[in-house]
């Protein structure tokens, strides 16, 4: 079995943790890290867009903020029925389960650009539209009310929203930048995996000590972070077929159904859902999810989308 | 553990078990579902056990006959 060598720093950072290795990793660092990536990832879809602008994209989109309310209506029954938890805490959950991770996503590019396999530019607009649908649908679910989308709500978690503006943003400069955009090419573009790996070794510390604080009663959390990810995939890879994507797309797609929120969505139910339990949210998208993509569920959807592909 | 909790790690466990089958399909198989599905079957196993005997162990609080009286 091959591993590869950026997802390696994952387990790395896991190993780390879990032999209590301390591993001063500074908290601006992973921020800036983080908003490297989504840089990154913008900047790459908005040169490729310079190449070409698919004219079914609207309809593309429609299709995808649609996907990203369903999931977290697939996540709530589950969680309200089988962990028998309060509407806040399944709400907040859900609306976790149904946004996505730029960094499950930033894996999957890696991935499919170490195998030479294609995928659509324009998908770094696909993770901008996932990030809000979900944590509406999980707000309404957990408030029973459509009175929390607000205006003020509107302007804190869309307009202002730190990874759609950094995202949607550098894919706008990447696509209007023209020949100017490859003089940050050596950056941003060439330096992606090396970031990636520093990214994905605080991920596994991280990971590792959310693992450590598993209590044993947490067979439903770990259960349902497990079953979530090959669901989502699947309606993701069954959406990709569905738009008529290449291999790598519908891998992309795939992924973004699979994985679920640590950074933008805790932060919007911290403000809007103060009384919801944060922890279990992050440990079971962060602690059992993220881990499970990566190191499984990536590698699989991305052999299946070329399975179906071919 | 609830029981709810119980069937919820099965069902996961199982589906995890296609997906290996699945991968075998494609040409890619991949034990790591099966390793992951083993995992969760034991853990979940051991807590239902381990659950019942904590249950077993602690003698039954002793309440008047009339507070339990139409509870099932």
């Amino acid at each position: 079995m091959v591993i590869d060598s950026v997802v390696a720093f994952f387990i790395l950072g896991i190993v780390c943790q879990l032999l209590g290795a301390k591993m001063a990793f500074p908290d601006g660092l992973y921020k800036t890290l983080s908003m490297f990536l989504m840089i990154a990832i913008g900047l790459k879809g908005g040169i490729a867009l310079q190449k070409h602008v698919d004219p079914a994209l609207i309809s593309m989109s429609i299709a995808v903020v649609a996907f990203g309310l369903l999931l977290p209506l697939v996540a709530y029954p589950i969680l309200r029925y089988f962990g028998q938890l309060d509407k806040i805490n399944a709400g907040a959950i859900a609306a976790h389960y149904g946004s996505v991770s730029v960094a499950t996503y930033a894996v999957a590019v890696a991935l499919l650009e170490a195998n030479n396999i294609a995928y659509e530019a324009y998908f770094p607009l696909f993770v901008v539209l996932l990030e809000m649908p979900a944590i509406i649908v999980g707000l309404i679910l957990a408030k029973g009310s459509f009175k929390v989308v607000n205006a003020h709500f509107v302007k804190k978690e869309l307009i202002a929203n730190q990874s759609i503006l950094l995202m949607l943003g550098s894919l706008i400069i990447g696509y209007v930048g023209g020949q100017s955009v490859t003089k940050l090419a050596p950056f941003f573009i060439e330096l992606f995996s090396g970031i990636l790996a520093l990214f994905l070794l605080k991920m596994g510390l991280i990971a590792g000590e959310q693992l450590s604080s598993l209590k044993k009663n947490s067979v439903f959390l770990i259960s349902f972070a497990v079953l979530m990810p090959m669901l989502g995939g699947v309606a993701g890879t069954g959406l990709g077929v569905m738009l008529g994507l290449s291999a790598g797309g519908i891998a992309l797609m795939a992924v973004l159904g699979a994985s679920a929120s640590y950074i933008a969505v805790p932060a919007a139910m911290k403000q809007s859902l103060p009384e919801a339990n944060a922890g279990m949210s992050i440990t079971a998208s962060l602690g059992i999810t993220f881990p499970f993509n990566v190191l499984i569920g990536v590698p699989f959807f991305i052999a299946l989308a070329g399975y179906l592909a071919n | 553990m609830t029981n709810r909790s119980f069937v919820l790690s099965v069902i996961t466990s199982s589906i995890l078990l296609a997906f290996f089958a699945l991968s075998n399909l494609i040409g890619q198989p991949q034990i790591a579902f099966v390793i992951v599905s083993a995992l969760l079957f034991g853990f979940s196993l051991y807590s239902k056990l381990a659950g019942r005997n904590k249950h077993l162990i602690h003698p039954p609080s002793v309440t008047h006959s009339f507070q339990s009286a139409g509870q099932k």
